[in-house]
């Protein structure tokens, strides 16, 4: 299939091309920093749990930068829909429009998307886009992150594709509608205007590439880079083995029962396509883990990116030789009114793992074994003793990623799908009543191997008020990131409480009754509580015979690893 | 990339520490201290910036600065949530409530300018007093080039080309170059802080500002 290698046929030359996809990409990056630098919430300007897009007059992706993956599904799919449902007509020079309704191609309900059209010569050219994860949009959990739920009614306040601002002027009844559901509208207040503000910083500059190359050449520009992302991952796919891949992982519990949910793919490379079947995987969950169908896709998409060139713009067109068969009604696509806030952060990263465990058949060398694969969830709220205003915290952890062929897994790093960053302890405690009394790597937590798997975290947080409501969705608590070809599991996680007075932590389903020891909301804790959050260690890649003795002695220097394991797991003889 | 041109400029390496040797002497005061925007102190702000001024001036002075100093003062801002600050700059004069307002107002306009967007009537923290005196900047005078002399001094010797051997080249020390100065590679230019190799099939001319322009017999790069 050499043929399919891409080669310069189009009429706009290669580097002018390239010029444009860059130009595009910078657009992008700088809306990621106006929104960095003018949003309220830890999550974003923190965190950056977002992505920036710009997209053709079709809907199609044209552009973005290195945001979340966890969201290029609904980059793929939530645009689209918008389009289809309001039509083109509906966006008006300088109109933003609002969504985060899973059922209509959205990842999650905390995830809003917000799109501007562009004009060229009085008529829309495209639109500049924001995903965003909108830290409290209310619900029956502060922090919106109900482990408990059962419907996507209970997750917090769901908006269809609407407008939320008309030219400069405010739709007022809307945001006052939106504001009057969240539990903290002061800082949904000041990050929707950041997300807002992010197009406009982007509109400016598509208006100065459309001055400089005109609509229609970037428009041609632009088919023509979606075309050469095809061909491109065309030829990467075409370069691996045909074949019939299986592979399968779980979700250990989904909050309302104690049962493993069982992701299952059939991939099969067939040519320059694939197609990723999930049709045996089990039915959706009671549960909040369900994954919408643009988070399944989202999955694919970067477990393939994650194994080829990484020179391949980043557009709709490099996704067309990848298709999805899922079952409606089952985890990896779930039904209205299921439940599916904890699908995006927790069930992605598995199902991505699946993807990547699949291709390990086709591209052995070129894939990581399973990492930690929680965000470890952990939310709070209440009124601040110092402030006296109602707060409330979308907080997140990193994991250990699995080994690969050439290196170890990454250490506590956010998983794979998100891309974002923990939130420094100083901003933690000026902010909310806790006190951090530990934050550390857990030695001995990765999956031995050739290349051993990424260290989990473990940090322990000490209440400074007299009460917090507290919530919580881990996974990979009873279950391991299973190592791969020889390679060792990474050791579970957990969230884990020392009530006042207590000698030990213990688990929550202990102190608090809840069904879960991963997934739960409203729990009250109390001023001298210690909550300890131990994120996951990744599995390992290889036979840790085959580990190189000074690898061995540098784990043992850093304290990764004790002379146990150096002994017993990796055959070390000092 | 087809260059077929190459400009030597004069102090080639070393144009950095150049740079430091010659800019504009300053110092910075940086008071942390936070206010919201409807519960600032100014008698306690202006007490803080004019300590800082006096003290700038008089740490300017102490390292040898004689000039007159410009002194500007700003304050950094962000809406109350927000986690990166944007510098407002302070007009002079006597800090009171209006001139706290009016850079508060100047924020507004600030944030609108960078990002498309302000949220009026949003309270505002100040996070950081900032103070910087400038002067004294070191007059520089590029060295003079002559502009009707004789190169001077040359010397030859022989020198390794890639691709063609030995051949017999003329070393010239830049100082003595004067404007204008034309010559064909091979040539060495040598001078204190660098040294500038012509190669065969190239020429040589001396810029009046004093750079080398070497024009290349084939495009490179």
């Amino acid at each position: 299939m050499t043929d399919q290698h891409p080669i310069q046929t189009s009429p706009i030359d290669s580097v002018t091309l390239s010029v444009i996809n860059n130009a595009f990409i910078n657009v992008c990056r700088e809306m990621g920093t106006a929104m960095m630098r003018t949003s309220y919430s830890p999550i974003f300007n923190e965190g950056l749990d977002f992505s920036c897009m710009m997209f053709n007059i079709r809907g199609d992706l044209i552009g973005q930068a290195e945001f979340c993956p966890t969201m290029l599904g609904s980059c793929q799919y939530a645009m689209k829909w918008m389009l289809d449902e309001m039509g083109l007509d509906a966006f008006g020079t300088g109109d933003v429009y609002i969504h985060n309704d899973p059922y209509r191609g959205q990842c999650h309900m905390p995830e809003h998307l917000v799109v501007k059209a562009v004009f060229w010569e009085g008529k829309p050219w495209g639109f500049v886009a924001n995903i965003a994860h909108v830290g409290e949009i209310g619900g029956m959990a502060p922090g919106s992150f109900a482990a408990d739920s059962t419907e996507v009614y209970q997750e917090g306040l769901r908006l269809p594709p609407i407008k939320i601002m008309d030219g400069v002027e405010y739709v007022r009844d809307v945001w006052r509608i939106i504001l009057s559901n969240h539990r903290t509208p002061r800082t949904s207040w000041g990050d929707y205007h950041a997300m807002i503000g992010s197009l406009h910083v982007a509109e400016a500059r598509v208006l100065e590439l459309l001055a400089r190359y005109s609509g229609d050449y970037l428009s041609a520009a632009s088919d023509q880079l979606l075309d050469y992302s095809e061909r491109f991952m065309r030829a990467e796919i075409a370069d691996m083995p045909d074949g019939v891949y299986y592979a399968q992982d779980c979700m250990e519990d989904d909050g309302i029962t104690s049962d493993p949910y069982w992701l299952r793919l059939k991939l099969i490379i067939d040519g320059n396509q694939v197609i990723c079947d999930w049709m045996d995987s089990d039915d959706q969950a009671r549960g909040p883990i369900n994954a919408t169908f643009v988070v399944t896709a989202a999955s694919c998409y970067s477990g393939f990116l994650h194994v080829v060139s990484d020179d391949i713009p980043i557009n709709a067109g490099c996704y067309r030789p990848i298709r999805l068969i899922t079952r409606p009604g089952s985890v990896v696509n779930v039904k209205h009114p299921g439940p599916s806030v904890g699908g995006n952060t927790e069930t992605h990263p598995h199902i991505q793992n699946v993807v990547l465990r699949a291709l390990a058949g086709a591209v052995p060398d070129r894939i990581q074994a399973n990492e930690g694969a929680t965000s470890c969830n952990f939310l709070f709220g209440g009124f601040h003793p110092e402030y006296g205003d109602y707060y409330t915290n979308y907080h997140i952890e990193g994991s250990g990623w699995g080994g690969t062929a050439v290196h170890d897994g990454n250490s506590v790093l956010c998983p794979n799908n998100g891309n974002c960053r923990n939130t420094p302890v100083e901003i933690l405690e000026t902010k909310y009543p806790f006190i951090v009394e530990r934050y550390e790597i857990r030695n001995d937590s990765s999956g031995l191997g050739e290349f051993r798997g990424g260290l989990a975290s473990s940090r322990v947080f000490r209440v400074t008020a007299p009460e917090i409501t507290v919530n919580a969705l881990f996974d990979r608590t009873r279950t391991q990131a299973r190592g791969i070809f020889g390679g060792g599991p990474g050791v579970s996680g957990g969230i884990f409480i020392r009530k006042r007075g207590d000698a030990e932590f213990r688990r929550f389903s202990e102190v608090y009754g809840t069904v879960s020891d991963s997934k739960f909301t409203r729990v009250i804790v109390n001023e001298g509580d210690l909550i300890m959050l131990n994120s996951a260690g990744g599995g390992g890649y290889g036979e840790p015979r085959n580990r190189p003795r000074d690898l061995v002695e540098g784990d043992l220097r850093q304290n990764f690893i004790s002379a146990e394991t150096a002994q017993d797991g990796y055959g070390y003889k000092p | 990339m087809g260059m077929t041109m190459v400009v030597v400029p004069i102090y080639p390496g070393v144009v950095s520490a150049l740079g430091a040797m010659i800019a504009e002497p300053k110092v910075n005061k940086v008071w942390s201290k936070h206010f919201r925007s409807d519960a600032i102190d100014a008698a306690l702000v202006r007490e803080h910036f004019d300590g800082m001024v006096t003290s700038v001036i008089e740490e300017l002075r102490a390292e040898g600065v004689s000039a007159e100093p410009t002194v500007e003062r700003s304050i950094s801002m962000r809406y109350w949530g927000q986690n990166y600050e944007q510098e407002v700059p302070v007009p002079d004069g006597e800090i009171d409530d209006s001139v706290l307002a009016g850079a508060l107002e100047r924020f507004h306009h600030l944030h609108e300018e960078f990002y498309g967007y302000s949220i009026s009537g949003e309270v505002i923290e100040l996070i950081r007093f900032n103070v910087e005196a400038r002067a004294g900047a070191h007059q520089f005078s590029p060295p003079e080039i002559n502009s009707n002399g004789q190169e001077s001094k040359s010397e030859s010797r022989p020198v390794y080309f890639h691709g063609q051997g030995l051949l017999d080249c003329t070393i010239l020390q830049r100082e003595n170059l004067p404007a204008g100065f034309r010559s064909e590679g091979p040539l060495i230019v040598e001078e204190v802080v660098s040294t500038t190799v012509v190669p065969p099939g190239a020429s040589l001319e001396v810029h009046p500002g004093g750079s080398l322009i070497i024009t290349l017999a084939e495009p490179q790069g």
